[in-house]
């Protein structure tokens, strides 16, 4: 398999895992933000939102450091699996996901202000269990938002760079993602390998969202 | 029935203080002018009042109200709120599905035909008037199967005939069941008409309470009666005092017929 196909496998089984394992984690951390009234409420937010405004190498240096056997993360996860988190495939993972993480927590976020109270009130008194109130009213009522978070987690892990490039370096088949790959084929003037995996990596992300913005679409039209 | 409240409720402009036993079964009416704090007393019985602190007794079952979390409320009470609040991206019989604890399909199929519900159980909650929504509300309380009921002015935006019809079969489920209900209103023809005992509330405190008709007596709060004020002999002009319901009824009228009945 030629190193851009590698790249392409990984990167996909990047930002699926990345999404996945987001999905899981984010409905937690966007239900804290959008229903507390805690204080410390406007830090937390900062800090998901963080990765918005950061350069991504900024981000990448400190997981670096995060990473490497010389802090507690990454003494810890040596002691666990034996190898290094720095450029490493599962380093990339983590990595991903903290730098993916606003992209999918706000539009959660978003989701579950505009749910509002009034059917969750109704549900208390009609006595439902906390299951049952996620499964009823919570996701059907958010699933645009739910929808909406995994494609832009997805997307925006697609064309990850600046963070993967810090902590997970070039390795052909184990951190290189197309976005690396890209850069070496223009670093090399390879411009037709480069122009094929920039195309790519436009053309699918563009279809990805003119697809959930459809689909959206169609909708708000049935419920209107 | 036993219901004991003791409820302290901090609220901007007072503070919420309910201490009453009411033995009896039946539906008991909350009435009281706007902003004299029913629909909090409701909200704080029902547990949906995170301010609220203090103690409830509802037959043996004992509960504490602590403020902070809603509160899990040990024994079942079901509230009917003002605003339908129906699941509106469920159909009529998934909203009720997912609640229904009476365990029994022909008790289920029994009160939905009661309710005149049966044509709408496949449309989306968000399809129906306001009316049918209510009514579908007032079904799905009770297919929870509440130990006790509240009801907080569910008939509001409601007209006549729609009132007058789930008045009565409000008033009938709570005598064939037993369940007892409170229901809240400032319309004092609801009042009469459906409940047993009555609590007048004014300014969050409780100024009356006992036989719902005795009540009203005491204060004068029974509907009123058409009556003939005057009669001005020389023009032969009527004066009536008349119901606000007459009233509005009348006057959009160019006729009216005189009756003894």
């Amino acid at each position: 398999m030629s190193n851009d196909l590698l790249a392409l496998w990984l990167t996909l089984k990047l930002a699926f895992l990345s999404t996945l394992i987001l999905l899981i984690i984010s409905p937690f951390i966007a239900w804290w933000l959008a229903k507390s009234t805690n204080k410390l409420r406007p830090l937390f937010e900062a800090l998901v939102a963080l990765p918005l405004v950061l350069p991504p190498t900024v981000l990448g240096f400190y997981l670096l450091l995060a990473f490497s056997p010389n802090y507690l993360p990454g003494q810890f996860w040596q002691s666990l699996t034996g190898s290094s988190l720095a450029f490493s495939f599962s380093g990339l993972l983590i990595g991903s996901i903290i730098y993916s993480l606003p992209f999918v927590v706000q539009p959660l976020q978003a989701g579950f202000v505009t749910l509002g109270n009034k059917e969750l009130e109704a549900a208390h008194t009609l006595g439902m269990s906390r299951w049952l109130k996620i499964k009823h009213i919570i996701v059907p009522m958010t699933k645009r938002s739910f929808l909406l978070a995994g494609v832009m987690g997805f997307a925006h892990t697609l064309g990850e760079f600046g963070v993967v490039l810090m902590i997970g370096g070039n390795i052909p088949g184990e951190t290189q993602v197309l976005a690396i790959s890209l850069f070496e084929h223009v670093e090399a003037f390879e411009y037709q390998q480069a122009h094929q995996i920039a195309a790519g990596l436009l053309v699918s992300s563009l279809v990805m969202l003119v697809l959930i913005y459809t689909f959206l679409q169609h909708k708000d039209k049935a419920v209107n | 029935m036993t219901l004991k409240l003791a409820i302290q409720q901090p609220l901007h402009h007072f503070d919420l203080a309910v201490d009453a036993q009411l033995p009896s079964g039946g539906i008991i009416g909350l009435f009281g002018q706007s902003g004299s704090g029913k629909t909090s007393l409701l909200r704080a019985i029902a547990g949906l009042n995170k301010n609220a602190v203090g103690h409830i007794q509802f037959n043996d079952i004992n509960w504490t109200l602590n403020g902070g979390q809603l509160s899990n409320i040990p024994c079942a009470i079901g509230m009917v709120f003002q605003d339908s609040r129906l699941f509106n991206h469920l159909t009529v019989a998934k909203n009720f599905s997912i609640v229904d604890k009476l365990g029994c399909l022909e008790t289920t199929s029994t009160l939905i035909k009661a309710f005149g519900i049966t044509p709408l159980l496949n449309k989306f909650a968000h399809q129906l008037s306001a009316g049918q929504q209510q009514r579908v509300a007032i079904v799905r309380s009770l297919l929870a199967a509440p130990q006790l009921l509240l009801l907080d002015e569910p008939l509001s935006a409601l007209d006549n005939t729609a009132k007058q019809t789930l008045m009565a079969a409000l008033k009938k489920y709570s005598q064939q069941k037993k369940l007892p209900m409170i229901y809240v209103s400032h319309h004092i023809e609801e009042i009469n008409y459906l409940c047993d005992e009555l609590v007048l509330i004014e300014q969050g405190q409780i100024i009356d309470s006992g036989r719902c008709k005795l009540v009203l007596e005491r204060h004068h709060l029974l509907p009123h009666q058409t009556d003939v004020i005057s009669v001005d002999k020389t023009t032969n002009q009527v004066t009536l005092q008349l119901s606000d319901e007459a009233f509005s009824q009348l006057s959009q009228r160019k006729t009216v017929i005189i009756s003894n009945q």
